[in-house]
């Protein structure tokens, strides 16, 4: 005999979330298809796709985007373990200091990498002039492949310094201690225990890699001129389509999303042939390196990190100098920033933070009811909640931007040019992230504490609250200051979404380096850089374990 | 207020598999009652029912005379303690102790809340850590905060989920005897679980000995150990010798016939079952009186343990059965292996089980459960 029970809060939360995701994913993503498929007359037609797949100045770029995704994916990975290795099994001078300048080359906005290294090493670059006047050497040229790939790999390869040396840590020494035992080296150590053991971190990295590689599109906007890669075709269809339908755009986010929806089963496909789990009692120990060991060892570690800052240092030094006109004069001066405090004071840097703040508030309350739900309370309901809150993870952040302002243009809801649809955007961009680390947070906490409060007198909610809120905090911090600085320093999703009104910090960075007021948007990305660089140190200051979760 | 407890046909499924079928048992007021058995039998389930935290399937619930089938937990006025103690860590120890307290439908003035907490500390003597927080504390001293934490309240019922499997032996030792005091002069009425059987006498007023999903026994430590309803409950609780055996009736007396020629003659046996069948007979290895000559089973010493007060000998009987004979220690004699033995059984000890196991046949058994099940 079932008794029927009331409808408690939890049921409540789920319908309300499924309603939000049928509202701002479901149906944005059928809009998106529905565009696609419909021609110039109006009718079902698959003229787009067609059109995509037989010219080569379209699926071209589908190739340019591997190339650069893999090249990257290569690079960062080889850069990035050999750092963590070198870092997480050695002893070694300075370092904190690596590990936060690792973590802030990674967070720093997309393209100020790229703009940056323009200003360096482009045509007109400093030192481009510099070493060909003093020397007469001519530097490769940095547009293109190249400079696409050396921009994304600097910002990039830190991740997955971040991420192996997680892995790294919980690595048992006795692991390491039995290998030697049996007579393994110290270099086959690495091949067949150390990398095997990652496997698992590693994948993830270079999945999370090439994702962000494939769905970059500022970087290669800026510094790749006739290099072009699918995002940046996405981004001129949709800017070159004046008129208020956009079926091709929309027929290139599909492609899109069908691409690294593929990407995504692959990874995921080989993640399951490597998966167990490891718990370390006792960390790995360092070791003192023979003294031309650590010479290299220090001079590796600091190169790579060194290259890696390079730019923001060189746009925060470009940040003082003179300017006129949009051209650096000798000396120095505070004019550039002048004037961009005189742009940004009265909309772009209320407009940070306001839009920031309200989307890593409801970023944060909702990836902590989402995981609840998908770990304590599994349903149908909540497993189809579970799989969802995944899918923005596989779409690039144009599509999204694209998805939004087709469904809401027109119809009973218009919010294009508004901030409710940069807040709609920037959560559905950074939710899943958000989610994952609550949900691993969540499944450390044992159900009986919550029971014990229940058992105390707290209802179900006040529980929530009380005891298993507070118990998630600090591992929600970590999380939370990493999607607020995600939030501020996004680009590709808010070009296509923002109207005057809502303009940000990156956006007025990005609209200043296209008209060519150098100084001022290196004074403003000096800016953004300066509160990313806050943010992240603020939190190190107070946070415990100083764990940072992606 | 303590309350009697009475559950009727219970009943528990996860989608299609059933863990408790038809489950009845009554707790008596003021009672410390324990749920026994091996894991997976359903005892964990059983308690999280009265608890409220598992959906109850089937059957009804009473505190008293209040049906709490659709109570909420947090209003069953239940004290819990959690297998790990489900200590809040971020809150201090006096802070655990008053959370529920601050809880309560009804709030205590804060001074009062404030002795109320402190008095539970002191009985628990948990007090001088009353401002330090749980990582800070030993397994044992977590454990005193669970329980006062549970205590504090003033619950109608306490239970408590093998509250002892995370600490170590002596340590168990130790705190199952402060539980033991703490209900007695709280006087709660105590559901408790666990798998030891050593640790279920120790503290029990009494045990009821649970697997998969039904009730085998309920009765005080001693009725099952010396008396058990069945052949589960005969092995599951200390240890026996199970041999087979045959029961003959001869001019109205039951002979029994053990292990190939061993006679001895019953007459504690019940009257249903006075007629010949085959038995199985549960010996304990105290219960055997060892021998080197005269009459009994022949059997030849594998080996020997000396354990101070006692000491165990395995042996070979002579139609192949293994047994373990404890005697204790005397001064002189060990018995060197190899050497041949005579085995006699205390005959008024013995227990005769039916063939498959389900009844014993011997007079005196106590088992509560068919009393629940009826009623």
């Amino acid at each position: 005999m079932k008794q029927k029970r009331p409808m408690d809060v939890w049921q409540i939360i789920s319908f309300v979330i499924l309603g939000l995701y049928a509202l701002f994913l479901i149906l944005p993503m059928f809009q998106l298809l529905r565009n696609s498929v419909v021609g110039a007359d109006g009718q079902f037609s698959l003229e787009y796709f067609k059109e995509f797949f037989t010219k080569e100045y379209y699926y071209g770029t589908l190739f340019n985007s591997f190339k650069v995704s893999v090249a990257v994916t290569a690079a960062s990975l080889v850069l990035g373990i050999l750092f963590a290795y070198f870092y997480n099994l050695f002893e070694m001078k300075g370092k904190a200091l690596l590990h936060t300048l690792a973590i802030l080359c990674s967070m720093s906005p997309p393209f100020i990498g790229a703009y940056s290294w323009i200003q360096m090493f482009g045509r007109g670059g400093m030192f481009t002039k510099f070493f060909s006047s003093m020397f007469g050497i001519k530097f490769p040229d940095i547009y293109g492949f190249t400079g696409i790939v050396i921009v994304i790999t600097c910002q990039l390869f830190p991740l997955v310094f971040l991420y192996i040396t997680g892995a790294l840590r919980n690595i048992d020494n006795s692991l390491i201690e039995a290998a030697s035992g049996l007579g393994c080296s110290s270099f086959k150590r690495f091949f067949v225990v150390i990398l095997p053991l990652c496997m698992p971190t590693i994948l993830a990295a270079a999945l999370l890699v090439f994702m962000r590689a494939f769905a970059d599109f500022a970087t290669p906007l800026l510094i790749g001129k006739g290099f072009q890669t699918f995002p940046v075709l996405i981004y001129n269809r949709y800017v070159g389509e004046t008129s208020m339908n956009h079926n091709f755009a929309a027929a290139l986010s599909v492609i899109g999303i069908v691409v690294t929806a593929a990407i995504f089963l692959v990874q995921k496909f080989a993640t399951t042939r490597f998966s167990f789990t490891m718990n370390a009692l006792h960390s790995i120990e360092t070791h003192k390196p023979r003294r031309l060991t650590s010479i290299l060892i220090h001079f590796y570690c600091y190169a790579v990190v060194g290259i890696a800052m390079l730019p923001q240092v060189f746009v925060a030094w470009q940040s003082f100098r003179k300017c006129r006109g949009g051209v650096f004069q000798p000396g120095y001066s505070l004019d550039s920033y002048r004037e961009a405090f005189g742009k940004i004071m009265k909309r772009s840097l209320p407009n940070t933070f306001t839009i920031g703040l309200a989307s890593l508030a409801l970023v944060v309350l909702l990836a902590i009811l989402i995981a609840y739900l998908v770990v304590r309370r599994s349903n149908a309901v909540n497993n189809v909640i579970d799989t969802l809150s995944m899918v923005p993870y596989i779409i690039p952040g144009a599509v999204v931007g694209i998805a939004l302002v087709i469904t809401f243009n027109d119809g009973p809801m218009v919010l294009t040019g508004t901030a409710a649809i940069m807040v709609i955007a920037l959560i559905i961009r950074r939710l899943p992230y958000t989610i994952r680390s609550s949900v691993a947070i969540l499944q450390q906490i044992p159900l009986s504490i919550e029971e014990a409060a229940i058992s105390l007198g707290c209802s179900k909610l006040k529980a929530f609250f009380t005891v298993t809120v507070p118990m998630m905090t600090n591992g929600i911090m970590s999380g939370a200051v990493i999607s607020w600085i995600t939030i501020i320093t996004e680009l590709s999703t808010a070009i296509i979404l923002y109207s005057v009104r809502t303009e940000t910090l990156t956006l007025a960075i990005y609209t200043n380096v296209v008209q060519g007021n150098d100084g001022v948007a290196s004074a403003i990305a000096t800016i953004l850089l300066a509160v990313t660089t806050a943010s992240l140190l603020l939190f190190m200051k107070f946070s415990k374990n100083k764990e940072i979760a992606f | 207020m303590s309350v009697n407890i009475r559950i009727d046909h219970a009943r528990k499924c996860y989608g299609s598999s059933v863990i408790i079928k038809d489950l009845s048992v009554h707790i008596r007021e003021g009672e410390f009652f324990t749920l026994l058995g091996p894991s997976g039998c359903g005892k964990t389930t059983l308690l999280r029912m009265i608890a409220g935290f598992n959906s109850i399937e089937g059957g009804d619930f009473y505190f008293n005379d209040t049906r709490i089938n659709d109570i909420d937990p947090s209003k069953r006025r239940i004290g819990m303690v959690f297998q790990n103690y489900a200590i809040f860590p971020h809150l201090s120890v006096a802070d655990n102790v008053m959370f529920g307290l601050k809880n309560q439908p009804v709030r205590l003035p804060k001074a009062q809340m404030k002795a109320q907490a402190e008095k539970f500390m002191q009985l628990m003597h948990i007090d001088e850590y009353a401002d330090r927080m749980p990582e800070r504390l030993s397994g044992g001293q977590q454990q005193r905060v669970a329980l006062a934490r549970a205590l504090v309240i003033q619950p109608d019922v306490l239970l408590m989920d093998e509250p002892l499997s995370n600490l170590d032996a002596k340590l168990r030792v130790e705190m199952r005897e402060t539980i033991r005091e703490i209900q007695r002069s709280v006087g709660i009425t105590t559901v408790y679980v666990t798998h030891d059987q050593e640790e279920a006498m120790a503290v029990s007023d009494r045990i009821a000995v649970m697997n998969l999903g039904e009730i085998q026994q309920i009765g005080a430590p001693k009725a099952i150990y010396q008396r058990p309803a069945n052949l589960f409950v005969a092995s599951f609780i200390g240890r026996t010798n199970l041999l087979p055996g045959e029961i003959r009736i001869v001019d109205g007396q039951a002979e029994l016939t053990v292990s190939g020629g061993y006679r001895m003659t019953m007459n504690n046996l019940l009257a249903s079952e006075m007629h010949d069948q085959k038995v199985v007979v549960s010996v304990r290895p105290e219960e055997f009186i060892l021998d080197t000559d005269g009459e009994g089973v022949r059997a030849t010493v594998d080996s020997s343990t000396f354990l101070g007060l006692n000491m165990h000998y395995f042996l070979t009987l002579e139609t192949g059965e293994h047994v373990q004979v404890i005697q204790e220690a005397e001064l002189d004699s060990v018995l060197p292996e190899g050497s041949s033995v005579v085995l006699r059984m205390k005959q008024h000890k013995l227990n005769i089980f039916c063939e498959d196991g389900s009844r014993n046949l011997v007079r005196g058994v106590i088992n509560d459960a068919a009393a629940c099940q009826e009623g």
